[in-house]
């Protein structure tokens, strides 16, 4: 068993926003005016790069993670 | 000012939910990002270290007794027959290789150790920026949401109570 495994919730905050995207796509369907469309820009858009660099962060770290633990591990670990 | 077409308040009152419960599900995610960096910092800067000088440490004494062993063994001259102590050989060379393992290892822990911390400091900056974005921004958002809910559900009790409406043009402040 790893020490640290970023990729649970990395994994778990992608899925989070995806569901949060498919439900504003879903709300869009009964909220159509200009108002929503800049909701969608003001307020549902700018999530996404905060994720994204949030995910490539984690995804690398985790990475680094698990080279660190097999380098360092005790002898007989796995 | 554009026509509102708000076609579904449950609609929005809905997606305010999946809003709070994203924010519930980054919070999580950003809470233990943090306590997983941390607690692996520690064992990087921490428990390895003390780990890998402890096995050093033992193995100066494992090469000790390996020497002993060997020494005891040549000495065990038997008339013209001299042992090879082939055994015991082995044994110092695996004792001499375990040394040389962990001085690597003592030296890996200081360079991983500086690796690691620099990378989560890297982290903590993209991690700190969500954290802000879903505190702030984010937070601000469902708030906005909440007051255009509140001003149609307003508007629709002014008309007739019905759900189905069209919200005032100034729904959103």
């Amino acid at each position: 068993m790893r020490r640290a495994d970023l990729s649970v919730d990395a994994t778990k905050l992608y899925k989070s926003h995806v569901e949060l995207l498919q439900a504003w796509e879903r709300t869009k369907e009964y909220w159509k005016d200009d108002n929503s469309q800049s909701f969608e820009d003001e307020h549902i858009a700018p999530i996404g790069p905060f994720v994204k660099l949030l995910l490539d962060a984690s995804n690398h770290l985790n990475e680094i993670f698990r080279n660190a633990e097999r380098d360092l591990a005790s002898p007989g670990d796995d | 000012m554009s026509q509102a077409n708000v076609q579904s308040l449950a609609a929005m009152r809905e997606f305010r939910v999946r809003m709070l419960e994203f924010t519930e599900a980054a919070n999580d995610v950003l809470a233990s990002l943090q306590t997983q960096c941390y607690s692996f910092l520690d064992w990087v800067e921490h428990d390895r270290p003390n780990f890998w000088k402890q096995y050093m440490l033992r193995s100066f004494d494992y090469i000790a007794e390996a020497r002993v062993a060997l020494e005891q063994c040549l000495m065990r001259q038997v008339g013209d027959h001299r042992p090879t102590c082939y055994e015991e050989k082995l044994a110092l060379q695996a004792a001499k290789r375990r040394l040389e393992m962990a001085q690597e290892k003592v030296e890996a822990t200081t360079r991983w150790a500086n690796v690691v911390r620099h990378e989560i400091d890297e982290h903590e900056a993209r991690r700190g920026g969500m954290q802000r974005f879903v505190e702030t921004d984010f937070a601000r958002s469902i708030a906005v949401l909440s007051r255009m809910i509140s001003a149609i559900e307003m508007y629709a009790e002014l008309e007739s109570g019905v759900e189905d409406v069209a919200p005032p043009p100034s729904a959103e402040t």
